[in-house]
């Protein structure tokens, strides 16, 4: 039985599996420099949907989350220095955890009363004292960066898989992203997921409802931390290099533009977003001084006209276009 | 309904609750008592402090001091969805639901929500799609309260009639003990209103529950309440069933006017 309460599993799986399908190819037919922005691209991708699970699913506004996502990268190559036998899932695993942990701590203090413009003020500050922390700490390299990041060799039991071979690690960047794009999805699909769409809605009638609203608050903080942190771990490797600009609130504004740009109310929003600003980037590269003009007229331009995203644009247009009967049939979600 | 008239510990109670806000005292010393299985009306003219009875009542705030007691038990400072948890539902006085939803995604949060982590016909492990049970029970819900024409029609769309059916369906589907209904027929056409009466009182025949609720409008109050309560510039000048509080000369002066009866 198919309700219109069910997930839309098969459509999302199918769009995924081609555009997995694609990046998987990319390294056959693109240059190395298009591969090096693609790859980028699947990490931003993880950090634009799991901002979006705060905003658009909870309800949410941070204006910190570069900081976990450098929290997970400065973690991993820790981690991955002080244990070289480690197994690099672990440590992958372990920034995860570490971002969570941090998450849930920094979410007890900060998500007790402080909602709406005051939390996104202090995940602001939050950010700017891991920034601070991360320049001025001499074993994480200070402003200089932490250098020689290496991409490891993956232990399988049966086989060993070295990623600095190749595009070794790109391949396992973009099927380590879909593994988390897909952990975002089922969250927000779940029936965790409706009580936080419940709760962005309106919190207090979720709470006449029987949800623990500050609870489940504080589980879509966790995970979109944890995950973001992921993505940041993944990302030392990829660069062999991070600076504590990973950190800095401009790259805490990049989810936020992306989840504007796609769209906030539907899952492939932050996709869309991401994917069109990387494009955006990319294809203005060599405008040396132009490209930020550009970049900002387009973003302003979507966001007046298409107050839904790129995505909400293309649903009105289609509905423009749908004969009533067709468009009444399809109820999105 | 159960007509025994052996003392019983009341289902919920207030004592001498008092509540202010910077400017007002809205509370003051204010005692409820209500027993298993009535309906009671609690009126009063705009100000009087019904809703923020109603919000003390619920947990929406806390009382400055006093008490509020469920089953014997002091829930005073017990947030509200702990409340809900309890056996409390309750309705706003404009309508409450989640307006980017449609009618059954409402219902269905309501449904999860009362199943927790306990969904009955269990799920597998990685499924995230609601479980059978819990879109039979939304069906329900939405057949009872007579909303399943419009079951796929977004929240917002609703209307105002339809969304105060809509969030009569959530509390419904939570199984409430008592259930809070803040003026459940505020702004209704009479035609509307007299089939809110209907609804409210088939749907209390049929699960048995307590029902508390406050009202302006004098006809629905007579027509469903088996206990009424007057609440004037915070405090409560009268209490007992409609034909008693009726006949009260104080509430016939200062709320009711001389001409106040059936509708």
């Amino acid at each position: 039985m198919r309700s219109p309460l069910s997930a839309p599993i098969a459509r999302d799986a199918a769009i995924a599996l081609i555009i997995v399908a694609v990046l998987l190819a990319m390294p056959l037919v693109a240059p190395k420099g298009l591969v090096f922005v693609v790859g980028t691209l699947a990490l931003h991708i993880v950090f634009g949907l799991s901002w979006n699970l705060m905003f658009g699913q909870t309800g949410l506004v941070s204006f910190g989350h570069a900081s976990f996502f450098a929290i997970g990268g400065y973690f991993y190559a820790l981690v991955a220095r002080s244990f070289p036998d480690l197994h690099p899932l672990l440590g992958f695993a372990g920034a995860g955890a570490f971002g969570v942990a941090l998450a849930v701590v920094i979410g007890l203090i900060a998500l007790r009363r402080s909602l709406g413009v005051y939390f996104a003020i202090l995940t602001l500050a939050l950010s700017q004292i891991v920034y601070l922390f991360l320049s001025s700490f001499t074993p994480l390299g200070r402003e200089d960066g932490f250098t020689g990041i290496r991409r490891p060799v993956l232990d399988m039991g049966l086989f060993q898989v070295d990623l600095a071979k190749g595009d070794n690690y790109y391949l396992f960047i973009i099927l380590f992203s879909t593994l988390l794009c897909a952990i975002i999805w089922w969250v927000r699909h779940s029936q965790t997921g409706r009580a936080l769409r419940a709760i962005q809605q309106d919190p207090e009638r979720a709470a006449f409802l029987g949800i623990n609203v500050a609870g489940n608050r504080l589980l879509a903080f966790a995970i979109a931390s944890g995950v973001t942190a992921v993505a940041g771990a993944l990302y030392g490797p990829w660069l062999q290099l991070l600076t504590p600009d990973v950190a800095h609130w401009t790259l805490s504004a990049r989810p936020i533009l992306y989840s504007l740009l796609g769209g906030v109310s539907s899952f492939w929003g932050p996709v869309a977003g991401a994917a069109g600003f990387a494009i955006l980037e990319y294809g203005t590269r060599t405008l040396h001084g132009f490209s930020e003009i550009i970049i900002g007229s387009i973003l302003l331009a979507v966001v007046l006209l298409f107050p839904g995203g790129i995505l909400g644009g293309l649903e009105s247009l289609r509905r423009r276009h749908a004969t009533p009967a067709s468009a009444a049939k399809e109820t999105r979600r | 309904m159960s007509g025994a008239g052996t003392p019983t510990m009341p289902l919920l109670e207030a004592r001498r609750v008092v509540k202010d806000y910077p400017s007002v005292k809205v509370l003051k010393n204010v005692d409820l008592s209500v027993s298993e299985g009535d309906t009671l009306a609690v009126i009063g003219p705009n100000g009087a402090g019904k809703t923020t009875l109603f919000k003390v009542l619920s947990g929406e705030v806390f009382a400055d001091s006093g008490s509020v007691l469920f089953r014997g038990a002091d829930v005073t400072r017990v947030p509200e969805w702990k409340r809900v948890r309890a056996g409390f539902g309750r309705s706003f006085q404009v309508a409450r639901v989640f307006k980017d939803l449609t009618a059954a995604a409402n219902v269905l949060v309501a449904v999860e929500a009362a199943f927790r982590n306990a969904p009955p016909g269990g799920r597998t492990l990685l499924a995230c799609d609601p479980t059978r049970t819990a879109l039979e029970r939304v069906d329900e819900a939405l057949d009872e309260v007579g909303l399943s024409a419009r079951s796929d029609v977004e929240a917002k769309l609703l209307s105002h009639g339809d969304k105060k059916r809509l969030e009569l369906a959530m509390s419904l589907v939570l199984r409430p003990t008592i259930l809070l209904l803040d003026e459940p027929t505020a702004g209704m056409s009479p035609a509307d209103r007299k089939a809110s009466v209907d609804l409210i009182a088939s749907v209390k025949a049929r699960h048995g529950m307590t029902v508390v609720l406050t009202e302006h409008d004098m006809g629905v109050v007579f027509d469903l309440a088996s206990h009424v309560a007057v609440l004037h510039h915070g405090e409560m000048i009268a209490t007992g069933s409609p034909a008693e509080v009726r006949e009260n000369p104080l509430v016939r002066k200062i709320y009711l006017g001389s001409g106040a009866g059936h509708a």
